[in-house]
């Protein structure tokens, strides 16, 4: 099966909700969204550091080199406090949302 | 709150270091690359493939490196950059797509903005930029209040009285110019130089360019040194660097070159340029009898001073004001120390230098500042007009860019940057004409006699000044036209259209304000000038040649004077080429005055002390400037020492002391004098200006030349139709035989008068020039708008057409637009002007012989303008009357 597309905008929501967890590299970040989604959600790298990028550059995370598990140099992001706040809206939206479809989708 | 805040700092710190560490930021960006294909391999390795299958396979997936990189770029802000160049190449593109309007808006500009950097430039120099001197901002001047204006000059005594004035100032020091003859004969012309005080050099920090300046032990005694200023040493001299110890006659005294000055110095008189410094101890040497150094009532030297750490201006202010009887007494004659008592000493900045062209020129300066400031904004409102016309011709373009996602913004930032262009094109040309027009002013403003010199290459100040022109002009001329073309009912045609039509007319009101304001003040000032040079001075200044001879400094004076002074006479008015000549003390309208209280017994009010100008004046006088004797007689040669006194009145004076009634043969008495008692009307003069061109005329009272007992220094005049350099010869031919070693240069009378209206003159043509740019400016804009108006109305004009309407009425219809608009501008024009007029207490100062409101001035500017918006519509109107109704019609 091929993996699904994500829904614009929705990389941003899962990345941080990661990031909530605790700081990591971008390797890590992938990883994750894709064992937590049980394979279903396969991160593109050609998105993710674009997303990256774009969520430092908003200020909603921060950005550390650090060393890996691995014992090699990584770059570490970290969710900031406009971050977290921003989060909890999303997550609120996306719930909004989700279920909205979802009432659409079954009841029309 | 503080969330936000946080935030926005990080953004700013993030946008910075991808800014400013770019290369970091992308090696950074290369070894996450990295790490994540290292992950990827490790990965496909503990699947099970070989470690090249894997590297491949990786590879594959993660795609090509280079294009996410680019994307993460765009999140780095790196972008904006890219789109500046991007903004600019495009901007220049659509710039050269119609020269015609880019030609039109950068040439206006380049004249608008190169017309404020000259006057800028000279009034940089002249009046604001600081001394090159070392800390010129602790320079102070003592001066004088005093009834009429400050007085800046003071005895070499009261400036070495406050030299022990205790705590108070490190230095004082001045420099005093004067002209000097150089070389052994006294035919040379004189040349400026200057004396100034030992500590002078060393206190404003000068080091010489080639030897040694002057110093404190030269001015100890009477050391014959001189140190030379750069370009006269260039000039003279050929730069020869083995100069110092050579020795030039100044004054007929031989005087050692110690050595020369660098390039940039030029003393702390602003405008002029001593060629040679001297030290002020020398003065006695070089002056002669003319010596001013030890009169305690001579007052000729501007006092400078660099104050002692820590002492304030206002504190120097204090200890003076307090030491001042004290002063008065040790430094002032006796005489004087009465009248000087209740005045005070005042210390002001002095960083700038003194200068004489300052006072007479900063007032015209500004002024000629804010009019060509009000040019370069009647130049972007056409320029604001002509984007607006522009912006509906590319409505479609920028309708479609909003229409495909570009932001409001970014459009914004497009127009703006083709605004930005042409401004900056409009500068960088206006920089290049600058430059030769602050020289042209220069030269504008020299004297006949004196050259000013002023340094008005463009530098980092002029430059800044330019930038900051481009830059507000830019925004002032494009931020409407921008904002109106990216609004959100752009694609409501109609609307914009006549939102359009508004502000374009309401720029053109403006603009036809704005140039009434200047026109009235060019006005204004071409009046003042005509009034100063076409007043009825009392004689005809044409063909009058003027020198000055003192004889004394060879030691005649007296009788021996007088004498000589008589024989001059003679030998002058019986040369053939001379029509007539004379010898006066006094020069008329030469803005120096000898004024005394006389008294006559047989006048209306015997009692009275009525005060009148003097002259002392030669048989010939009244001949030689045309001033008609009116009745009685001309001095002759026998009103001499051997016969009665003899006195001629000008007609205010006869008036006011005898009425209608015949003054010759009445007796007046000069209260100051006793050799002036009693002294017998023998003529009647017509009046004449003897104070100087704004003065107007006062009565005066003329004596002999040949009855006075202490003859002082002497003017020759001559009139003659001969050139210059033959009057010259003929008549330094004659003095050297009376005189052989008195030297005498001769210059146009009329010139001379010539220079006292020169600011006049400089602020008049200026004023003119802006003005007629402002007028051409004002019917472009005019002409733009209406042709625009018709060539929107085209169908509405054909219908009416097509219903009958007769082209004249149609016409009219045009012309009346223009009309209405220029009328509105001159109605808002007038009562601004009026107020400006009231506030402007200064601009009253400025003029001869009308008020600040003149009303006929005003009628005529409006008038004017009133015809230049005619003329503007006429073509346009015109135009409309041939629009074909069927064309028209179908056109819609």
């Amino acid at each position: 099966m091929k993996p699904t597309d994500l829904v614009q905008g929705t990389l941003d929501l899962l990345i941080m909700r990661t990031l909530a967890l605790e700081p990591m590299h971008g390797w890590a970040i992938a990883q994750r969204i894709q064992q937590i989604s049980k394979g279903v959600l396969q991160v593109q790298q050609g998105s993710l550091y674009p997303a990256l990028y774009r969520l430092e550059e908003q200020g909603f995370i921060q950005s550390e080199w650090g060393e890996s598990e691995n014992k090699r140099k990584a770059k570490f992001y970290t969710l900031t406090r406009a971050g977290k706040q921003t989060l909890e809206k999303q997550i609120e939206q996306w719930d909004r949302l989700s279920a909205a479809v979802s009432l659409v989708i079954r009841e029309a | 709150m503080r969330g936000f805040f946080e935030r926005s700092l990080d953004r700013i710190r993030f946008r910075l270091r991808t800014l400013f560490h770019r290369a970091e930021a992308e090696s950074e960006l290369d070894a996450e690359m990295r790490f994540h294909l290292e992950n990827l391999i490790e990965q496909k390795r503990a699947a099970g493939m070989s470690a090249a299958e894997a590297r491949d396979a990786a590879r594959r997936e993660m795609g090509s490196i280079g294009l996410y990189k680019e994307e993460c770029r765009d999140s780095l802000g790196v972008r904006l950059l890219s789109d500046l160049w991007q903004d600019i190449g495009y901007g220049l593109r659509v710039l050269r797509q119609s020269p015609g309007f880019t030609a039109v808006a950068v040439l206006s500009l380049a004249l608008g903005i190169g017309a404020n950097t000259a006057i800028f430039t000279l009034l940089d120099s002249v009046v604001l930029r600081q001394l090159p001197v070392k800390n010129p901002g602790e320079l102070m001047q003592l001066e004088l209040q005093t009834k009429r204006r400050p007085m800046e000059n003071f005895s070499y005594a009261f400036l070495q009285a406050v030299e022990r004035v205790p705590d108070l100032f490190e230095s004082v020091f001045t420099q005093r110019d004067s002209e000097f003859t150089i070389g052994p004969g006294g035919d040379a012309s004189p040349i400026r130089g200057a004396y100034v005080t030992g500590n002078y050099f060393d206190t404003l920090g000068i080091s010489p360019f080639i030897g040694r300046t002057i110093s404190t032990s030269d001015d100890a005694g009477e050391n014959p040194v001189t140190v030379l200023s750069y370009p006269f040493w260039v000039d003279q001299f050929g730069s020869d660097r083995s100069i110092t110890n050579r020795t030039i006659i100044v004054n007929g005294a031989a005087v050692r070159i110690v050595g020369v000055l660098p390039k940039n110095f030029t003393g702390v008189n602003v405008g002029a340029v001593p060629a040679f410094y001297v030290p002020l101890r020398l003065e006695p040497v070089l002056a002669k009898d003319r010596s001013m150094l030890k009169k305690r009532t001579s007052w000729w030297l501007a006092i400078l001073a660099r104050p002692r750490p820590g002492v304030t201006q206002a504190r120097a202010q204090a200890i003076l004001q307090a030491a001042w009887p004290s002063l008065l007494k040790e430094a002032f004659d006796p005489r004087d120390q009465n009248d000087l008592s209740v005045r005070k000493p005042f210390v002001i900045d002095a960083s700038r230098g003194f200068s004489g062209i300052r006072e007479d020129f900063s007032r015209p300066l500004y002024y000629l500042m804010g009019i060509s400031g009000l040019v370069l904004l009647i130049a972007c409102a056409n320029i604001a007009n002509l984007l607006l016309a522009r912006t509906k011709a590319r409505q479609h373009e920028i309708a479609t860019r909003l229409a495909l996602g570009a932001s409001r913004f970014r459009v914004l930032r497009q127009l703006m940057t083709e605004s930005l262009l042409l401004s900056g094109a409009g500068a960088a040309i206006g920089l290049l004409i600058a430059s030769p027009c602050s020289r042209l002013l220069v030269s504008l403003i020299s004297e006949a006699a004196m050259t000013v010199w002023l340094d008005v290459t463009p530098d980092l100040r002029i430059l800044s000044f330019a930038t900051l022109l481009a830059l507000l002009t830019g925004l002032l001329f494009g931020a409407a036209p921008a904002l109106s073309a990216t609004s959100d009912s752009v694609r409501d045609t109609p609307r914009t259209a006549t939102r359009h039509t508004f502000f374009g007319k309401a720029l053109v009101v403006s603009q036809v304000s704005l140039s009434l304001l200047l026109l009235i003040a060019a006005g204004l000032f071409a009046r003042t000038f005509w009034n100063l040079t076409h007043q009825d001075l009392g004689f005809e200044p044409r063909n009058v040649y003027t020198g000055h001879i003192d004889p004394r400094d060879l030691g005649i004076k007296d009788d021996a004077l007088r004498r000589l002074y008589g024989d001059l006479n003679d030998k002058l008015n019986h040369e053939p080429g001379l029509q007539t000549a004379s010898l006066a003390m006094m020069s008329p309208v030469a803005y120096c005055c000898w004024g005394e209280d006389l008294q006559s017994a047989e006048s209306l009010h015997p009692e009275e002390r009525t005060n009148s100008a003097m002259n002392m004046v030669a048989p010939g006088y009244f001949a030689t400037f045309t001033t008609p004797i009116l009745l009685g007689r001309d001095f002759s040669p026998d009103d001499d020492a051997r016969h009665p006194l003899a006195a001629i009145v000008d007609a205010g004076l006869a008036k006011h002391l005898f009425g209608a009634a015949n003054p010759i043969g009445r007796h007046i008495s000069v209260l100051g004098d006793k050799n002036l008692q009693n002294v017998e009307i023998i003529g009647l003069a017509k009046d004449a200006n003897q104070q100087g061109l704004r003065k107007g005329v006062e009565y005066t009272a003329y004596f002999s030349v040949l009855q006075s007992p202490h003859p002082e220094d002497m003017l020759i005049a001559v009139r003659s139709n001969e050139n210059a350099t033959a009057v010259q010869t003929s008549v330094a031919r004659i003095v050297h035989s009376v005189s052989p070693q008195t030297p005498v240069t001769l210059s146009s009378f009329e010139a001379q008068i010539g220079d006292q209206s020169k600011q006049d003159r400089l602020t008049a043509i200026l004023s003119n020039f802006f003005g007629l740019l402002a007028v051409s400016l004002v019917c472009i804009g005019l002409y733009g708008l209406m042709s625009y108006t018709v060539a929107r109305r085209t169908g509405e004009i054909g219908i009416r057409m097509a219903l009958g309407a007769e082209g004249g009425r149609v016409r009219w219809m045009v012309l009346r637009e223009a009309l209405v608009m220029a009328g509105a501008g001159i109605a808002i024009g007038v009562p601004c002007a009026v107020a400006c007029a009231k506030m402007l207490s200064s601009l009253q100062d400025m003029l001869f012989g009308l008020k600040a409101s003149d009303p006929a001035t005003v009628a005529a500017t409006a008038v004017l303008l009133l015809g230049v918006a005619a003329v503007a519509g006429f073509l346009p109107a015109h135009r409309a009357t041939r629009i074909e109704p069927m064309v028209a019609l179908r056109h819609e």
